[in-house]
């Protein structure tokens, strides 16, 4: 038995939540360091991927309709080192980046990368991240309450709305929003951003939430059936506790596991924008530019916006990593 | 060795005619099947059967634990107060309170992102009127009655922290917290280690010999019902085949069954080359249970009577109940 116990103590200090205060602080603040010098080579390859994959593409970016003399296409070309073969054209490129400059817009010629990103990254994360929190919040209410009611009326009625919203494609909710809200009852506009204006973000946001929150609800809803059915769940009832104790206690943070899990990367990727979205409602965000920038082959636009998607994932997966480590403390630090 | 619990006694648990069905695909399994039992204040009462007997599940139903699909019928008196299919908040007020359950598996029973001590004293804080620190010295009080050392480390540590004879003894401390009248624990050694498993008797031979409690222990092992258990009911395809005094049972057995699972356990003196003595055959499909007796296709007694009718539970010696068309052996 004492060696048992001894063996134990061994194992737990290595888990977060057996250390004091300051020594977990400093077990995540390694935990972080070392995934940001993993991330570093990731990001790396993921440039010379996309550099390499956009290139390969056919066409270029000044394959205009009307011909261009072939003279000043050459003149284009060398001007923005086209004609040099392609490790030149990304040693330019991964240099200038490394210096914090992404480059011009080959298409918006008095445009930086970095002058559309800052502009249009704020309006589409702003859009996205509202529309994430709404999702999240209304997609694990209604899952939870589909679980709890099991099989039942509500859990088929809730069931159902959410798997309208996620097979009905943004680009038939988002014009019927519009119509509705915007030209039938005058309520609210139906385009543009108006500087942020809280009434232009209602109908984007709400079009760009609904999926999310039928996908949350049924991930939700999963998560916590599969926890309803553990056996610690069963020793909580019998302890004679309370219903909502059992649930907010014993059952939500193990069911909601999969919802984190689902969350990092949707939130990257609400907020480098949706191209639908954007179009319909008129917006000026990133993900209309990163769209017009792989049609117009637009390279420093399209690698700009990559990168930013990337480091994005990158962040929200470590985020996401580090709260399964405050939602179940078996999940050891030192991984 | 403990004072034998007096008969006249009211009794603690009072079981009559409880039956638990289950809604399956297949059509509906009745798992457990006209039970009668008493288990009195300061007795320990054995349950043993193999798997799918529906020894733990009748305990379930008396807890108000079965799955969605399960109901019971009959009744259950705990002190006198019926409590089958109570609702949920009656339940909950008697649940951890008045009656404990000690679970099989202690690595999965515990909240695994709960510390040891938030999980006990939640029980003491739903149930009364106490303050933290007074919940926090009644559970160290007793951690250390199921002699866990250093129960104070323990109390803020995680359950994955802890080793299963641990767990387990956690298990019991969390039933024991609010002196329940009656423990219910089912098959509590059979996930642990042999020197484990002692360690954890005796913790309830200690309880048996120290508090008035009444101990229901389900299990499957027979070793675990001669060390600690008063009265004994054995249980085959749902129903009690034989009921008595533990020594009863086990000197005189009036069961084929019982007579068999008896002589499946293997003695020091065996010969270690011949075969297990084992009961031939299988457990019946509940789903389709053979007519008559529901052992007679694996009896070696068995008579024409056998197909035709269930034998009722009657009294063959005085206080020890067997379910068989044998004449009593005198």
């Amino acid at each position: 038995m004492c060696f048992m116990a001894a063996k134990c103590g061994a194992v737990s200090s290595n888990a977060l939540f057996h250390l004091k205060g300051r020594d977990a602080g400093r077990v995540m603040l390694k935990l972080i360091a070392r995934r940001l010098m993993v991330a570093i080579p990731t990001v790396f390859i993921i440039i010379v991927l996309s550099f390499l994959i956009i290139k390969m593409a056919p066409g270029g970016p000044f394959d205009a309709e009307a011909e261009i003399d072939p003279e000043i296409l050459a003149n284009l070309e060398r001007a923005y080192y086209l004609d040099r073969p392609i490790w030149e054209q990304f040693w330019r490129y991964f240099t200038n980046l490394l210096q914090g400059d992404f480059g011009q817009s080959f298409i918006f010629r008095d445009r930086s990368v970095a002058d559309i990103i800052i502009q249009g990254f704020p309006v589409s994360a702003q859009i996205g991240l509202w529309a994430i929190f709404i999702g999240a919040f209304g997609g694990i209410a209604l899952g939870i309450i589909a679980a709890l009611r099991k099989n039942s009326f509500v859990d088929y009625g809730v069931m159902t709305v959410a798997m309208t919203g996620i097979a009905v494609p943004t680009f038939v909710t988002a014009p019927t929003m519009a119509l509705v809200f915007g030209l039938y009852l005058g309520l609210l506009p139906i385009s543009g951003w108006g500087g942020g204006a809280l009434p232009n973000m209602i109908l984007p946001i709400a079009a760009l939430a609904l999926p999310k929150i039928g996908v949350i609800a049924r991930i939700t809803r999963g998560g916590m059936l599969e926890v309803l059915r553990a056996n610690y769940v069963r020793t909580a009832r019998s302890k004679g506790l309370r219903e909502s104790i059992v649930i907010w206690r014993h059952t939500l943070r193990a069911g909601l596991t999969p919802v984190v899990s689902y969350l990092g990367p949707a939130i990257a990727g609400v907020m480098t924008g949706s191209v639908v979205i954007e179009q319909i409602f008129g917006l000026p965000g990133i993900g209309r530019s990163f769209v017009e920038g792989a049609v117009n082959r637009d390279y420093p636009v399209v690698m700009g916006i990559t990168i930013l998607y990337a480091t994005l994932i990158i962040i929200m997966n470590l985020i996401v990593d580090l709260s399964y480590r405050l939602l179940d403390p078996r999940v050891e630090m030192s991984k | 060795m403990h004072s034998t619990p007096r008969t006249d006694d009211p009794p603690v648990l009072e079981c009559r005619d409880l039956a638990v069905r289950f809604a399956g695909d297949s059509g509906e399994v009745c798992a457990v099947n006209g039970v009668n039992l008493t288990v009195r204040a300061g007795e320990c009462f054995g349950v043993v059967g193999e798997s799918g007997s529906g020894k733990s599940q009748a305990f379930m139903a008396v807890m108000g634990l079965l799955a969605e699909n399960g109901r019971a019928s009959g009744s259950v008196k705990l002190n006198g107060r019926e409590i089958l299919n109570a609702p949920r908040k009656t339940l909950n007020a008697i649940r951890g309170v008045e009656m404990s359950f000690i679970f099989q598996d202690p690595m999965s029973s515990l909240t695994p992102f709960l510390r040891i001590g938030d999980q006990m004293c939640e029980t003491l804080i739903e149930h009364s009127k106490i303050s933290r620190d007074e919940a926090r010295n009644r559970v160290l009080e007793v951690l250390e009655m199921v002699r866990i050392p250093a129960a104070k480390r323990r109390f803020g540590q995680f359950p994955h922290e802890l080793s299963g004879g641990m767990r387990q003894r956690v298990m019991i401390a969390q039933a024991l917290l609010c002196k329940p009248a009656l423990l219910i624990a089912d098959e509590p050694t059979t996930a642990l280690d042999v020197t484990v498993q002692a360690e954890i008797l005796d913790i309830f031979a200690g309880l048996k010999k120290h508090t008035n409690t009444a101990i229901v222990m389900v299990t499957h092992d027979l070793g675990v019902i001669a060390s600690i258990c008063d009265s004994v009911a054995v249980m085959y395809a749902g129903r009690i085949v034989e009921r008595g005094a533990a020594e009863g049972v086990f000197y005189d057995p009036q069961h084929p069954y019982t007579r068999g699972l008896l002589r499946s356990i293997p003695s020091i003196t065996d010969d270690p080359n011949a075969d297990a003595q084992v009961i031939g055959g299988q457990p019946p499909n509940l789903l389709n249970l053979p007519k008559g007796c529901h052992f007679r296709p694996r009896c070696e007694n068995a008579m024409a009577i056998c197909a035709q009718e269930l034998p009722p539970l009657l009294e063959r010696k005085p206080q020890h109940f067997g379910a068989c068309h044998l004449e009593v052996t005198p």
